[in-house]
C-alpha cells in the first residue's frame, strides 16, 4: 500500500479533518520560522554596513503567537541598547578607560561605572535578590523551574488502521523542583498533560529521587529516577533501561525517549575506576508501541493493527511482582588516557513483549498473550578520539537464557548485537556522525524451523546504518538536524528532520517529521509507515 | 690552561650578562613579546592552582534583544601554562539549568570534552571542535574562555607605555583563524590584558574584549567583568565573575563523569 501525503488540494476537495488543519498550521510555522530567521542573517549582514538599527527593527521572526510573549520581555533589553549602542563601544577606544581601571587593582572603578560601564550595574538591578551561587550560603539551595509545552502531529499519510489522524495532540506541564546539599540532594521532575489522542489527563512523574554522598568514593540515587549509559547515539546495546518509543516517534523532544523507573542506584569509585550497581525492585519494561496510538505490524493476525483493531491496545502479562523478579544493571567503567572503557551487564527481562504466553507450547491457537522473556546481557565498549574525531565502538551479547537452543517459538533467541560509530565536526558548527548497527540472532535455522510464522522472522544479520547531521546558526539559537535510519537488508529507513528555533530566551519552537517507509509491512521500521508525521511543538521554560 | 682561563671568563661574563637582565626585567620592562605573552596567559588563565567562579553573561544581538548565561565553574591546573581540569554546570537558561561540561584541557593535543545532557541523563562526549567559534551562544569564543596557546602566533611588542605594554600577535598558520593578526593590551603591574582587538585580512578592526573590572582576590588579580564585542554585527556579550575563591584544595578526583551527573556541591558553592 503506498502511502499518500496529504496535499491542500485535498483539504480544499472538501475532506475536512483536523490533520489537514494541523498540517496546514505546521506549514505555515515553518515558513514563519525560516522567514524570520533568513530575516535576522541578512539583517545581522546588513548591520555591518549601516548604522544599529535595534529600536526600530520590526522584532525578526514573526511567529503568529509568539509575538506577546516576544514584546513583553522586549522593553528593559530595547533601552539599556539604545544607550549602549553608540556610546561605550567608541567611547572606550578613544579614551581607554578600561586600561587604566585595570592599572591599579584594587578600589577602582565604582567612579567609572556610571559612564561607559553603567550596564552592568543595570543588570545588577535587574537580577535583584535573583538566586544562582550564594557565596558560602545557606546549607540548601532549592530551585523551582519548568516549562509549559504544546505539542501538534498529524499524520501525513492514509492510515487504514488508526482512525485517528493524530498521532499527538497535547498540552503538557513540567515541574522541577531541586533540593541540594552538601552531600544529600532531592530531586522532582513531574509532568501533568493534557492528551487529546487518548483523551485523558497522564501524571508522568519523571524524577522523584534523593542523592546521597558518601565521601569521593561511594554515592547513591535512589528512588523514580531516568538512567542512561552506552556509547551509541539512538542505538542502545548494554542500556537495558526503560525507553519509550511512543515519544520517540512523535515528536515530543528527544528526553522522552528515556522513561523513568524505580530503581537504587549506587556508585562506588576506586581510584579513576568507576562501578554503577543499579537494582530495579519491580521489573519496568519500555513503553512500547501498542496500537493505541501508533499502529504497528502483529505477526498473530498479519498485519499492521492502530486503533481500529479489536485487540489494540495490546496488554502483555507482566511478571509476577516479587523481588527476584527484579532487574540489576551493572557497569565497571574508566579511561587510559583519552580512551574510555566499559563493561556491563544486566540480569532481567528482555524489555519489549517479544514472547508469547501460550497454554500448549506447540499450539500458536492456544496464545493467552504477550509476554516478557528472561535475558541476560553482557557487553563492553570504548570510545576515544580519533582523526579530530570521535571514534566508538560497543558490543553485546543477549543471552535469552530460556532458550539458547533457539527451538522455543515462544521464546526469542539469542543475539550477539554490535556497533561502530565515528562522529565529527567537519565545518563549524556543523557535526556529522555515522554508525554501523548489526544484529546477528543466533540458532536462526532452528528459529525458523520452529516459529509459528517464519516469514515475518528478522534476518539472521539485520543491518543498519545511521546518519546524524547537526548544524548550529545565529548564535547557536537555529539548529538544523537530520537523523537517518536505514537498514538495507530490510529495505525500511526512518527519517527524523528538525527545526529548532530558540526565538526569544523562554520560547523555543520545534518543527520537525517522522518519516517512516518500508518495502514490507512486517520491518522494524516498515511497520510504522502509516504513523509517518510531522510536528510542531513550542515550548516556554522558565 | 688557556682555553680554561676563556671559558671561565665567558661563564663569569654571562652571569653578569644574565643577571643584569633579569634585574632590568624586574626594575624595568620586558622586551621579549613571547615572555609578555606568556605571563599574560599565566596570569589569566592559570591564576592560583585551583579556583572556582560563578559567571553570569549577558548576550545582546544587534536587534538589541538580550540572553543569559549563568554557569559556575571549578578549575584545577595540572601544569602552569598547561593541562587543566574544568567543570562547568549550567543554571540559566531555564531549559539548560544543570547541564554540564568536563574538560580536559591538553596544551599539545585535541582537548577531551564531555557534556551532560539531564532529561536524558546522557554523558555525551563532544568531538573536537573549532575553537574558534560561538561558546554556548555568546560572543566568546571557547578559545576566549579556555585560553590560546601563546605558541601558536608569533608576538611582536609594539610599544611599551607608561603602564602598558601593546603587543602585535600573527598567526603561525592561518588554518582555523578569521583574524589576520590581533593586538593585545596588557597591563605591566598585573599582566591582564586591558584590551584584545582582532583585525581581518582587510585591516579592520571587527571584534573587541575589552576588560571592564579587575578584582584583587587572595592577591590574585582577576578580571571579574568583560565584555566582547562583534563590531560588524553590533552585537555585545558582557561577563560578569563573583564568588571567585583559590587554592581550595579541589581534588583532581572530581573530574569525572559522576561529577556531570551529581556535581560537587562542596566545590560548587
Amino acid at each position: 500500500m503506498k502511502p499518500t501525503i496529504c496535499t491542500t488540494k485535498q483539504c480544499r476537495a472538501g475532506v475536512p479533518s483536523p490533520r489537514c488543519a494541523a498540517v496546514a498550521a505546521i506549514v505555515f510555522a515553518a515558513l514563519a520560522l525560516a522567514s524570520g530567521a533568513l530575516a535576522q542573517d541578512q539583517q545581522d549582514a546588513a548591520a555591518i554596513s549601516t548604522e544599529e538599527g535595534a529600536g526600530e527593527s520590526d522584532a525578526g521572526p514573526s511567529i503568529g503567537s509568539d509575538s506577546d510573549a516576544e514584546s513583553t520581555a522586549e522593553p528593559q533589553a530595547e533601552d539599556t541598547l539604545e544607550a549602549e549602542a553608540e556610546g561605550p563601544v567608541d567611547e572606550a577606544s578613544s579614551t581607554g578607560s578600561p586600561e587604566e581601571l585595570a592599572g591599579d587593582v584594587e578600589p577602582i572603578e565604582e567612579n567609572r561605572a556610571e559612564d561607559d560601564w553603567g550596564e552592568f550595574d543595570d543588570w545588577e538591578e535587574e537580577d535583584g535578590g535573583n538566586s544562582g551561587g550564594k557565596p558560602g550560603g545557606s546549607a540548601w539551595d532549592f530551585h523551582i523551574g519548568g516549562f509549559v509545552e504544546g505539542l501538534i502531529a498529524p499524520r501525513v499519510v492514509r492510515s487504514s488502521a488508526s482512525a485517528n489522524e493524530l498521532v499527538a495532540n497535547e498540552a503538557r506541564f513540567r515541574l522541577n523542583l531541586d533540593a541540594t546539599h552538601q552531600i544529600v540532594s532531592a530531586r522532582f521532575r513531574g509532568d501533568v498533560f493534557a492528551d487529546a489522542v487518548e483523551r485523558r489527563i497522564w501524571f508522568d512523574i519523571r524524577d522523584a529521587s534523593i542523592f546521597v554522598r558518601g565521601g569521593s568514593w561511594f554515592s547513591m540515587r535512589f528512588g523514580r529516577q531516568v538512567l542512561t549509559w552506552g556509547t551509541g547515539d539512538f542505538l542502545f546495546l548494554n542500556d537495558l533501561f526503560p525507553k519509550d518509543f511512543n515519544s520517540f516517534f512523535i515528536g515530543r523532544a528527544d528526553e522522552y525517549l528515556k522513561a523513568p523507573s524505580n530503581s537504587v542506584q549506587t556508585t562506588f569509585m576506586i581510584k579513576k575506576v568507576g562501578l554503577d550497581l543499579i537494582w530495579t525492585p519491580i521489573f519496568e519494561p519500555d513503553r512500547f508501541i501498542n496500537g493505541q496510538r501508533l499502529s504497528f505490524f502483529n505477526p498473530l493476525v498479519g498485519e499492521i493493527i492502530g486503533d481500529r483493531s479489536p485487540i489494540t491496545p495490546i496488554e502483555p502479562l507482566f511478571p509476577e511482582q516479587r523481588l527476584r523478579n527484579g532487574t540489576v544493571h551493572g557497569r565497571l567503567y574508566g579511561t587510559a588516557g583519552a580512551v574510555e572503557l566499559a563493561a556491563y551487564g544486566y540480569v532481567g527481562y528482555w524489555m519489549q513483549p517479544n514472547a508469547l504466553a501460550l497454554t500448549d507450547p506447540a499450539d500458536p491457537n492456544s496464545i493467552v498473550g504477550l509476554t516478557y522473556a528472561r535475558l541476560a546481557v553482557y557487553g563492553a565498549s570504548l570510545r576515544t578520539p580519533l582523526f579530530g574525531g570521535l571514534f566508538n565502538v560497543e558490543a553485546a551479547f543477549y543471552d535469552s537464557f530460556k532458550d539458547r537452543a533457539g527451538t522455543t517459538p515462544a521464546t526469542p533467541n539469542s543475539q550477539f548485537r554490535g556497533l561502530v560509530g565515528y562522529e565529527r565536526e567537519l565545518f563549524p558548527k556543523f557535526q556529522m556522525g555515522l554508525q554501523y548497527y548489526l544484529e546477528y540472532t543466533l540458532k536462526h535455522d532452528e528459529l525458523t524451523s520452529s516459529s509459528f510464522w517464519p516469514q515475518y522472522e528478522q534476518h539472521e544479520f539485520r543491518h543498519l546504518i545511521t546518519l546524524r547531521l547537526n548544524q548550529l546558526l545565529v548564535m547557536d539559537k537555529l539548529e538544523l538536524s537530520l537523523f537517518v535510519f536505514f537498514s538495507p537488508d530490510e529495505l525500511d529507513t526512518y527519517i527524523r528532520p528538525r527545526i529548532t528555533y530558540k526565538v526569544v530566551e523562554p520560547l523555543a519552537i520545534v518543527i520537525g517529521a517522522n518519516l517512516m517507509f518500508g518495502r514490507d509491512d512486517y520491518t522494524f521500521f516498515g511497520q510504522l509507515q502509516e504513523n509517518t508525521n510531522v510536528y510542531a511543538r513550542l515550548r516556554y521554560s522558565f | 690552561m688557556k682555553t680554561l682561563t676563556r671559558t671561565w671568563w665567558a661563564a663569569v661574563a654571562a652571569a653578569i650578562f644574565l643577571s643584569t637582565s633579569t634585574m632590568s626585567a624586574e626594575a624595568g620592562d620586558l622586551k621579549d613579546a613571547s615572555q609578555i605573552v606568556n605571563r599574560t596567559n599565566n596570569a589569566q588563565y592559570y591564576a592560583a592552582n585551583d579556583g572556582r567562579a560563578l559567571v553570569r553573561m549577558k548576550i545582546v544581538d544587534s536587534k538589541g534583544r538580550s540572553q543569559r548565561r549563568q554557569f559556575a565553574v571549578l578549575r584545577r591546573d595540572l601544569k602552569d601554562g598547561g593541562d587543566q581540569n574544568y567543570l562547568v554546570v549550567f543554571d540559566q537558561p531555564a531549559d539548560v539549568r544543570n547541564t554540564a561540561f568536563l574538560v580536559k584541557k591538553h596544551a599539545t593535543k585535541d582537548d577531551d570534552r564531555w557534556l551532560y545532557l539531564p532529561g536524558l541523563d546522557l554523558v555525551k562526549r563532544i568531538a573536537a571542535s573549532d575553537e574558534r567559534t560561538s561558546f554556548v551562544g555568546t560572543h566568546f569564543f571557547y578559545e576566549d574562555i579556555s585560553g590560546r596557546h601563546p605558541d601558536e602566533d608569533k608576538h611582536e611588542l609594539l610599544e611599551t607605555t607608561e603602564t602598558e605594554y601593546v603587543v602585535k600577535s600573527t598567526p603561525k598558520s592561518s588554518k582555523g583563524v578569521e583574524f589576520a593578526h590581533y593586538t593585545l593590551r596588557i597591563n605591566k603591574k598585573t599582566f591582564l590584558p586591558s584590551k584584545i582587538e582582532y583585525v581581518n585580512a582587510q585591516g579592520k578592526v571587527y571584534r573587541r574584549i575589552e576588560t571592564a573590572k579587575v578584582d584583587t582576590v587572595q592577591g590574585q588579580p582577576t578580571i571579574t567583568r568583560l565584555k566582547v564585542s562583534d563590531l560588524e554585527s553590533g552585537g555585545y556579550t558582557l561577563s560578569d565573575v563573583s564568588n571567585v575563591s583559590y587554592d581550595l584544595g579541589i581534588p583532581d578526583d572530581i573530574f569525572i563523569e559522576g561529577s556531570l551527573r551529581n556535581p560537587p556541591q562542596k566545590w560548587l558553592r
